[in-house]
């Protein structure tokens, strides 16, 4: 008997065993000091997850602030809703679709991997209007002062299609909802208007009337300060808690990068042509662009040279360190002798003189930015370190990316807007700087999870 | 003995509150005969039955019958993963069961103190499944490795005391990896590679077997390293058309994985009538397993990789025991401690690698004087393991390994049927 008892404890005991399961726990993300509980994002077309040149509506369920929201869920958040857009092709304010990348007949009669608009015309997003309040108050195209403006929606289709009231504000129709907790992403075009039309309106200054801003013109810093100030102080009264983002340089962002200053590659034999042919057009020989074999400067127009050059003569080659836009059209610089034969225009370079503004302008937001978030007691992400970093790439869940268009992951086929791999890396940098911020538990989402430009 | 039967079930359910579960080293399966896996898998010093031909070859010198051994177990394995704090993400495998296997026969051959054996077993293998779309999808998704030696054996008795043995070792394996790849495609499918090869590859076993008393003996046996080398295998790369390019269609490639070299040592106590006990240790070579690099026979610019491994030589070191509850039944136990041979940093998904200790128990029973049935259940005891990204980034593996913690629960029943005659 007892040698019995034994044995069914013996045989007891494997079975315990048997059932053994692995020691790892669960983690349950906590709030901390934070209320997730309604949290509006403030912003522009990032915020928007307005994508690929258009708003559309896989873009806005990728939107960072849609992906942060999933996560504020697991710590105490409560529904995020959006203004979505019905599925399709969406638009972007001219009406045109969101691009796809196609194969398209290339110089030679090669198939080459292209951005081309996914459907002849947009979807009309615009004429149904959605009633708030939204969680999601990221106005495409937005300024910082533009959250301000009364009857905005009258000016931004964007807004017009979600707005509460025809004169209400953006920032008025966030408050609608009532944030416990807001993120605040502005300022990209209070600079990016200057810069994605080639630096042609006004540049920097530190005192500016806003309504003078032109949509190609940097905005005026006290334009930019007081209306930060003005919308932290609003989304702060009612003692919700919240995160500043910064905004990333333009040497991060693929529309400026991803045409190389110096693509022009000639044979001696091109070199020597296109001297020539400069020469017939009577160029005097101090003004022909010094071509060389192998890579030269795109020559370009650069309206700014001294005033004793001619106008006709205002041209020169690129030099190392300035920009051509995303924007030129590449197919006459293969076909036509763009940026050889005859200079790029302004509109598709930034030049030295004009990069300056742009960064000037840019450190100078940021600055502030980072003034606002600590005057306020607000929780800082550092967005446009991430993307400096991520020039020369950034390893996340065992995928590289870095800022390259196209194959790099992180933006999106119109080379300024993210994908959704960039808003996952955007969202985790935000929950980051929360979880420091107010000792929260926000889980990082996996950005392999997320997609970066898809093929055909 | 009742006492000690009690103690060791008292200490198996602490370990089970104290401990979390695991398998062999790496990619070993130390499961090579049903009595002996019941016993911390020795025997090295004590051919207990003709499954002596693989653990230990100079072992079947001793054995004076004819006989053939069938054995199975079946490995049920799931291992977690727990993305580093504060993520709440978690994933584990759905890995299938495997049933590695052992077979053995043995011939008393005509000529004075020769057997003549035969075995096939399987030393070496890994199956593992991770959740779709989890975390390292582009690490791995899913791997399977097999490998079967076949083992013809001659084992000769020197005077009373001493045998030796030698085995030639055919060796199959077969090696099957699929992983997404970090690319999206417009259609609805995940862009993935999968990788598909087999080879063969020949080795040797040998061992001796001495008596020091009539209650002492021991055994040494040292198996040969293997090479798993695949040449021209698959490379099946589902991609958007317009990635075709980079990844060709009808791509191979080559890689090799070492089946590292064990060398063993065991003694064997018959400290009563009715009680056996066992004492191995095992070195197994993992020091050869350096790098696990793939070469691609087109657009190899792109494609090939290097994954350095760098595992160490390790030392497992077991204890067994065999109890003769009555005429047919016999009681087993034993229990192993089992290194990781993998450092932090080299950690990978398909062997998240952790130090184990092993318990087992099972039973014999004769259902006739001629023919045993074995039984054997092992559990695989491990606690958490974390790689972390520093431990990554100090030995320059970042981006390519997962970081976070692992822990696997292995349980792995088993059974026999032996006949001599």
């Amino acid at each position: 008997m007892k040698r019995l008892s034994q044995l069914s404890l013996f045989a007891l005991a494997i079975l315990v065993l048997a059932q053994c399961e692995p020691t790892l726990n669960e983690r349950t993300p906590d709030p901390g000091q934070a209320d997730f509980s309604n949290y509006v994002a403030v912003g522009n077309s990032l915020t928007a997850g307005y994508a690929d040149n258009a708003l559309h509506r896989d873009g806005q369920l990728n939107s960072f602030p849609n992906i942060l929201a999933e996560q504020m869920e697991e710590a105490g958040g409560g529904f995020f809703f959006q203004p979505l857009v019905n599925p399709g092709v969406g638009s972007n304010a001219d009406g045109q679709a969101r691009l796809v990348l196609r194969l398209v007949m290339g110089p030679g009669g090669t198939p080459t991997l292209a951005p081309v608009p996914a459907a002849e015309s947009g979807q009309d997003i615009f004429s149904r209007t959605v009633q708030g309040p939204f969680n999601n108050m990221g106005v495409v195209g937005a300024r910082s002062f533009h959250l301000l403006i009364p009857g905005y929606g009258n000016l931004n289709p964007f807004f017009g299609r979600l707005m509460s009231d025809p004169q209400a504000t953006v920032l008025g129709d966030a408050m609608m909802a009532e944030p416990t907790f807001f993120t605040l992403w502005i300022g990209n075009n209070d600079v990016l208007g200057y810069a994605t039309s080639g630096g042609t309106g006004q540049g920097f200054a530190e005192i500016g009337d806003p309504a003078a801003v032109a949509g190609n013109d940097i905005t005026p810093m006290n334009v930019f300060s007081g209306s930060i100030d003005a919308v932290a102080a609003t989304l702060t009264a009612g003692g919700a808690k919240g995160a500043v983002i910064n905004i990333p340089d333009v040497t991060s962002i693929p529309f400026f990068t991803t045409v190389p200053w110096n693509g022009l590659v000639l044979s001696a034999e091109q070199a020597q042509q296109l001297r020539a042919g400069y020469a017939a057009q009577g160029v005097p020989e101090q003004f022909i662009p010094d071509f060389q074999p192998g890579q030269n400067g795109f020559v370009i127009a650069d309206p700014d040279l001294p005033d004793a050059v001619p106008p006709q003569l205002r041209f020169r080659m690129a030099q190392e360190g300035e920009l051509i836009l995303l924007s030129v059209p590449q197919n006459e610089i293969r076909e036509e002798g763009l940026g050889s034969i005859t200079p790029i225009p302004d509109q598709f370079t930034l030049r030295g003189a004009q990069i300056q503004e742009v960064q000037q302008a840019t450190n100078a937001f940021n600055t502030k930015l980072r003034e606002t978030a600590s005057a306020f007691d607000l929780a800082f992400v550092d967005v446009n370190s991430v993307l400096e970093a991520a020039k020369t790439g950034l390893v996340f869940d065992a995928v590289l990316l870095n800022t390259r268009f196209v194959q790099g992951g992180i933006f999106s086929l119109d080379g300024v807007h993210i994908s959704p791999r960039g808003a996952a890396v955007v969202a985790n940098e935000v929950m980051k700087s929360i979880n420091a911020k107010y000792g929260s538990t926000l889980s990082p989402v996996n950005i392999s999870a997320y997609e970066g430009v898809q093929f055909p | 003995m009742k006492k000690s039967l009690t103690v060791v079930t008292a200490s198996l359910l602490v370990l089970c509150f104290s401990a979390s579960t695991a398998l062999a080293g790496g990619y070993q399966l130390n499961l090579l005969g049903q009595r002996q896996i019941a016993m911390g898998h020795t025997g090295v010093g004590m051919p207990l039955d003709i499954a002596t031909i693989g653990l230990n070859p100079g072992g079947l010198a001793t054995i004076d019958h004819n006989a053939i051994l069938l054995g199975s177990s079946a490995t049920f394995i799931s291992t977690h993963y727990r993305a580093p704090a504060p993520s709440s993400y978690k994933a584990k495998t759905d890995s299938p069961m495997r049933t590695p296997f052992s077979i053995y026969a043995s011939y008393v051959t005509p000529v004075e103190n020769l057997r003549a054996g035969i075995g096939i077993y399987t030393p070496y293998g890994n199956a593992l499944r991770w959740e779709e779309g989890w975390k390292y999808r582009f690490l791995l998704s899913e791997i399977s490795l097999t490998a079967i030696f076949v083992q013809p054996t001659l084992s000769y008795r020197i005077g009373d005391r001493i045998g030796v043995g030698a085995g030639f070792i055919f060796a199959y394996g077969a090696v099957n990896v699929q992983r997404d790849l970090p690319v999206d495609a417009q259609d609805d499918f995940t862009p993935m590679v999968e990788l598909d090869g087999t080879t063969t590859a020949i080795g040797f076993n040998v061992g001796v077997h001495g008596k020091i008393t009539d209650q002492i003996s021991f055994g040494a046996a040292y198996r040969s390293q293997i090479d798993m080398e695949i040449s021209g295998g698959d490379a099946d790369f589902t991609v958007p058309t317009s990635l075709s390019g980079t990844f060709p269609e009808g791509n191979r490639f080559d890689a090799a994985l070492p089946l590292p070299a064990v060398l063993s040592f065991g003694l064997g106590f018959k400290a009563t009538d009715d009680l056996r006990l066992n004492l191995d240790a095992n070195l197994t070579f993992w020091s050869a397993y350096e790098s696990l690099d793939f070469e691609f026979e087109q657009n190899p610019e792109t494609l090939n990789s290097i994954g350095p491994r760098n595992y160490n030589d390790r030392w497992i070191f077991r204890i067994g025991g065999e109890y003769d509850f009555n005429d047919r039944l016999q009681l087993r136990l034993g229990s192993y401690y089992d290194p990781s041979p993998v450092d932090e940093g080299y950690l990978t998904p398909e062997t998240p690698d952790v130090d184990r200790i092993g318990i087992s128990g099972g039973f014999g029973f004769a259902i006739t004087p001629q023919t045993d049935l074995n039984a054997s259940v092992l559990l695989v005891l491990s606690s958490p393991r974390e790689q972390t990204a520093q431990d990554a980034m100090d030995v320059g593996t970042f981006g390519t390994v997962p970081v976070g913690e692992f822990v696997t629960r292995a349980w792995i029943p088993g059974f026999s049927i032996s006949h001599r005659f």
